[in-house]
């Protein structure tokens, strides 16, 4: 089972994913740099600073972590998070960033659960393009997965604008806010993953 | 990205779209397609893939009947088909009685195959997972294999959570386990153990959403069995598949060839036919292997290919098509593998 991390470059994936997993009890990484298979004391704070960056698009060989979920009379049930390249708004010239965003559109088709980042901090603003990346983004994984759109940096929405305006937009259940950094949310998003297993049909 | 390799390509969607997922991502690779743009296609492809998929979707009783047909198409194998009509008719009366009122026997379904590599143990259980899907026993009707490395672990706890892991994709499926008798390989403080005390209470507290088919050698089995009695009780139905026959491996020569769209000569056929009666019992042939024919006639193709082009063109439809003996060559290298 793969939960797998979406959204537009710089919303926040890689260190959601990294802190999430730590959150859940993190059982092994693979992808990223060869290296990074079993963290040891300070392996988290050195993956953070290796693949967390304001740069956008720095991930290109992107994290997959194996975490523990905890649920019900199933007992441990083992699930991957991963991480893809961000989609953005426009076309892309590396040839490099566009293969790794094919590869990561590949993975969404293939998801068991989506987690659909989206930045809300206020210097986030985005574009009517980037917010047609988006939208586009939402119809196609609610096709693929049970999805659910993370209002990350919600910390910094002060006065909850931004995560207000996605509620009107993608409808209330469909978002949660969090935090990828002060773990806002955290336990919420463990909860929705809990009831999706517990609802998928045998 | 350079327009004029792609003169028919314009933003306009009713001109040029990618006709499946996978084409998608090559134009995203290729700069073809914008990312968003790609998100629109996809979800497009999703959305009428759904279509067909609900506008064709099988009824319980064509699912029924195509699994049954598939049956009789393969080659041999009477006892086996024999067993799997007794299994339908047995499960059809149980319901029939449940209609009724009358009690009906709700006992798992739990399979153990026996019979030597490549005499279609996998095919058949796919087939009986269709088949019971079509008759309301399981939800899903699909076959997860597994082997015993996706049972066993390698650390205390490791093997209960791949075992628990495994037996959760198959929920609602056939889970069909090759060669089941190496879970017990290791003695009593392997870790084997601990997957089959897994399957033990999956096949107990997990009957009707679950089948689970044990396969393997037949001496092999017989002993697993009998030392793991827990599996034993467990187990409905015991189908034994027999060693193909020399004439029953040609006709699935026969079938394969026409396949792919080849045929044998008449030379190939009577010396398949002689070779294998020849071998019978000698080399790991002597099991009545089909997979072994299947090898033979992939790298028979192969050899093939590589004759006509050092003989150079043009070639009739006849000579694309004929596979001679001389291309099959079973004596030849790269296919004996004594076992």
């Amino acid at each position: 089972m793969e939960a797998v991390l979406v959204g537009r470059p710089n919303a926040g994936k890689s260190l959601f994913l990294i802190n999430f997993a730590d959150y859940l009890g993190l059982r092994g990484l693979e992808g990223g740099a060869a290296g990074h298979r079993r963290p040891r004391g300070g392996g988290l704070s050195e993956l953070r600073r290796k693949f967390v960056s304001p740069v956008p698009n720095r991930v290109r060989e992107p994290l997959a972590a194996t975490v523990s979920l905890s649920a019900g009379p199933a007992g441990g049930i083992s699930l991957v998070l991963r991480d893809t390249v961000g989609i953005p708004a426009h076309g892309v010239p590396e040839g490099e960033i566009r293969r790794a965003v094919a590869q990561g559109l590949a993975q969404l088709l293939q998801a068991t659960f989506i987690f659909h980042l989206i930045d809300v901090s206020p210097h986030a603003v985005p574009t009517p393009a980037e917010e047609a990346v988006d939208r586009e983004l939402h119809l196609l994984a609610q096709q693929i997965a049970p999805s659910l759109i993370l209002a990350n940096k919600a910390e910094a929405d002060l006065g909850g604008s931004r995560v207000r305006r996605l509620k009107e937009l993608y409808g209330p259940t469909s978002v949660l806010p969090v935090s990828a950094l002060t773990r806002l949310g955290f336990r919420d998003v463990k909860h929705w993953l809990v009831e999706q297993l517990a609802l998928e049909p045998p | 990205m350079s327009s004029t390799s792609h003169p028919a390509w314009s933003p306009d969607p009713g001109l040029l779209q990618p006709a499946s997922s996978k084409e998608v991502l090559q134009w995203v690779e290729s700069g073809r397609l914008p990312p968003v743009e790609a998100l629109g296609h996809l979800r497009r492809l999703k959305s009428e893939a759904a279509l067909t998929k609900a506008t064709t979707r099988s009824t319980a009783g064509d699912l029924v009947a195509s699994a049954l047909a598939e049956l009789d198409d393969l080659i041999g194998l009477q006892p086996v088909k024999a067993l799997v009509r007794e299994l339908k008719a047995f499960v059809d009366i149980q319901a029939r009685r449940q209609e009724a009122g009358l009690k009906s026997d709700q006992h798992a379904l739990h399979m153990v195959f026996t019979g030597s590599p490549g005499t279609g143990k996998t095919t058949v259980a796919r087939i009986v997972a269709r088949l019971l899907q079509g008759l309301g026993v399981l939800a899903r009707g699909h076959l997860v294999e597994a082997e015993r490395a996706d049972l066993v672990g390698e650390y205390i706890g490791h093997t209960a959570q791949k075992t628990r892991e495994l037996i959760r994709r198959a929920l609602g499926g056939v889970l069909f386990i090759d060669e089941a008798y190496s879970l017990a390989r290791g003695g009593e403080k392997d870790f084997g153990r601990e997957a089959i005390d897994g399957l033990v209470k999956a096949m107990e507290d997990l009957r009707g959403q679950l089948v689970i088919i044990l396969a393997g050698y037949p001496v092999e089995m017989q002993w697993f069995l009998a030392t793991n009695p827990g599996l034993r009780s467990r187990i409905a139905l015991h189908v034994h598949f027999p060693d193909y026959t020399p004439q029953e491996l040609v006709a699935i020569a026969r079938h394969m060839v026409r396949e792919r769209e080849y045929a044998l000569s008449r030379e190939a056929e009577l010396e398949l036919a002689r070779f294998l009666e020849q071998q019978r019992d000698r080399l790991p042939i002597h099991s009545g292997n089909a997979r072994w024919v299947r090898n033979l006639l992939e790298r028979a193709i192969r050899r093939q290919a590589v004759r006509l082009s050092q003989h150079g063109g043009p070639f009739s439809r006849e000579a694309l098509m004929t596979l001679t003996w001389n291309d099959l060559d079973p004596q030849g290298g790269g296919l004996w593998r004594p076992s």
